[in-house]
């Protein structure tokens, strides 16, 4: 057992792909109940290390610690188990299914006859979950196809966040957004704060990040260049650090 | 860029209230079974009052047989288009099942019984063979199956050398031929396997998670889905059940042809793409699939009865499916437009 000073800890992270080296010695901390900011111009490894705690990919050194306790996370399923919840840029929900399905995806809700879904069950959570969290989808059974972009970004934060995760990673949440619907993501990044999530949110604005983030996260040519207190730095600071 | 992707959203949703206004006729398109099933009212009342034999209790008795016959290949193709994929083996993995109920009965002298089940056993076998090389090897299903339609059917005939097998005993056509309550036992089987399609698509996490494959891989990958198992795991269903259409025609024929299955993979197709299984996966409807093979086998049994040049038949067939394909496309476009 570690010092359980914080809720995730990456140790000397190293990932190749062939001869590239996607990341070198990366090592990250991010403490409870805090949003970190990931910054880092294209190819700087932002994704890769994400996908990694995601169990995507695997890293070819390095350890992963989770509540002080090292944890091996080959694939998504473990990722979930151990309290890790990712958020894509592209929202990830299957535009085929209804509300109800895409939140429950992976974890339905079975009943004790021949373990049959209790399909009746999971509207009622899911229509429970969107109001606990404020998500205007009125009609539950509308098709994620159906959504705005707004709703189904709404939606695959929600699908994060109504499982209890101790850790959320936010892909690029705002990035393929109206101005407005942007406001209603960060609000809703504001209150898992508030509920003692851990967030990671990686993303290009720089605005957000400053709005919402404790510490920001400097990612340059797969190393880590600097972790700054948001509160004692500036965009300008943090873009000389990226490029 | 984004301020475009946002303006985008907002049409669509303009369109989607224009939609909702046009109503009814474009709403067949959205809703495939509803479209499909009034096709259907309407050729039976053609076909009746075209052919005064069409609805005599032996012709209904026959067309319900063919319908149950196609029903189950047409649910060996859904299984897999459902998850995005393709079984082009249907037919090869059908004459397998048939030659192999075949080969033990008549030259093995195993009771029925035992040969059906290895028959399926076959089945179940091929499907995984197929399932395995689409996702162990990651060799997309349609080359995968191409292959294995030839594989297989190489067996059939190495194996039979394209003589059928006719020892089959009068007691195992009872299914096939027989029936009660004025349809055929083939027919209830059916309506057991769609009822099973129904509760796998709407109250088991296996099916949801093949819907949810055929919505969006990646997606369902993330949610903690073994995608590959999910896919493997259909095409292991896949086989049965293009087995168990196989050990149907046994059934049916009295005899174990090798060239069973031949025609079934354009049927196969066409009754699923009817029957509103969209060919770009994520979607099966049982009443669909039903519907599908009512249609396919009255134009069949229709053109017949109404003394059309029947050598023709493959035309007519392959006009169908270029139909059915192309009322997809608008059903999909509407679809994409819509907002039900």
């Amino acid at each position: 057992m570690r010092e359980n000073n914080y809720t995730l800890e990456m140790k000397n992270i190293h990932k190749s792909f062939g001869g590239i080296h996607a990341l070198i010695d990366v090592s990250l901390e991010l403490r409870h109940g805090e949003i970190l900011g990931l910054v880092g111009d294209n190819a700087a490894g932002k994704s890769t290390l994400m996908k990694i705690l995601t169990g995507a990919y695997q890293a070819n050194r390095g350890r992963i610690f989770f509540e002080g306790r090292e944890v091996h996370i080959t694939n998504p399923r473990v990722s979930r188990q151990v309290g890790i919840e990712m958020v894509y840029q592209d929202f990830e929900l299957c535009p085929n299914l209804n509300v109800p399905a895409n939140l429950f995806l992976g974890r339905e809700i079975t009943g004790n006859f021949f373990k049959a879904l209790k399909n009746r069950q999971m509207e009622n959570k899911a229509v429970e979950i969107l109001g606990r969290l404020k998500i205007d989808i009125k009609n539950s059974k509308i098709k994620a196809n159906r959504l705005s972009g707004g709703q189904q970004q709404a939606l695959a934060i929600g699908k994060a966040v109504s499982f209890n995760p101790k850790v959320v990673i936010m892909d690029e949440p705002t990035a393929s957004l109206a101005v407005m619907e942007i406001e209603k993501v960060i609000d809703l990044i504001l209150r898992f704060k508030e509920q003692g999530i851990s967030i990671i949110l990686v993303t290009h604005r720089l605005d957000d990040i400053f709005k919402v983030s404790d510490r920001i996260f400097v990612l340059k040519h797969g190393r880590r260049v600097d972790v700054k207190e948001t509160s004692q730095t500036n965009k300008d600071e943090i873009i000389k650090l990226m490029f | 860029m984004h301020v475009k992707k946002h303006n985008r959203q907002l049409t669509l949703s303009e369109r989607r209230e224009d939609f909702v206004k046009v109503g009814f006729l474009k709403s067949l398109l959205v809703h495939p079974e509803a479209g499909i099933t009034i096709a259907v009212v309407i050729l039976l009342i053609v076909f009746s009052v075209a052919s005064p034999s069409f609805l005599t209790a032996y012709n209904i008795f026959n067309v319900a047989r063919n319908v149950a016959s196609y029903a189950f290949i047409a649910i060996a193709q859904a299984l897999v288009i459902v998850g995005g994929g393709m079984n082009l083996s249907v037919g090869a993995i059908g004459g397998l099942a048939v030659v192999t109920t075949g080969y033990f009965i008549d030259v093995q002298g195993f009771s029925p019984a035992i040969a059906v089940i290895i028959a399926l056993l076959v089945g179940l076998a091929a499907g995984a063979f197929n399932g395995v090389i689409i996702t162990k090897i990651g060799i997309n299903s349609f080359v995968a199956t191409l292959a294995t339609l030839f594989v297989f059917t190489g067996i059939v005939y190495g194996i039979t050398k394209g003589y059928p097998y006719i020892n089959i005993p009068k007691s195992f056509t009872i299914i096939g031929r027989k029936g009660i309550w004025g349809l055929p036992y083939l027919f209830w089987l059916m309506v057991v396997a769609l009822g099973f399609i129904f509760y796998l698509f709407n109250f088991r996490r296996f099916g949801r998670w093949l819907l949810a494959t055929g919505g969006s891989k990646e997606a369902t990958r993330v949610s903690g889905v073994n995608v590959d198992r999910i896919i493997l795991l259909s095409h292991v269903l896949s086989g049965l059940f293009a087995a168990i259409a196989g050990v149907l025609w046994v059934s049916r024929m009295g005899s174990a042809q090798p060239a069973t299955g031949q025609d079934w993979l354009i049927i196969s197709f066409a009754i699923a793409i009817i029957g509103g299984t969209a060919l770009s996966g994520g979607s099966i409807s049982a009443l669909g699939l039903l519907m599908g093979s009512v249609i396919i086998v009255l134009i069949r049994n229709g053109l017949i009865l109404l003394g059309v040049n029947i050598y023709f038949e493959q035309t007519y067939l392959g006009l169908i499916i270029l139909l059915a394909v192309t009322v997809d496309r608008i059903r999909a476009f509407y679809y994409q437009r819509a907002g039900i």
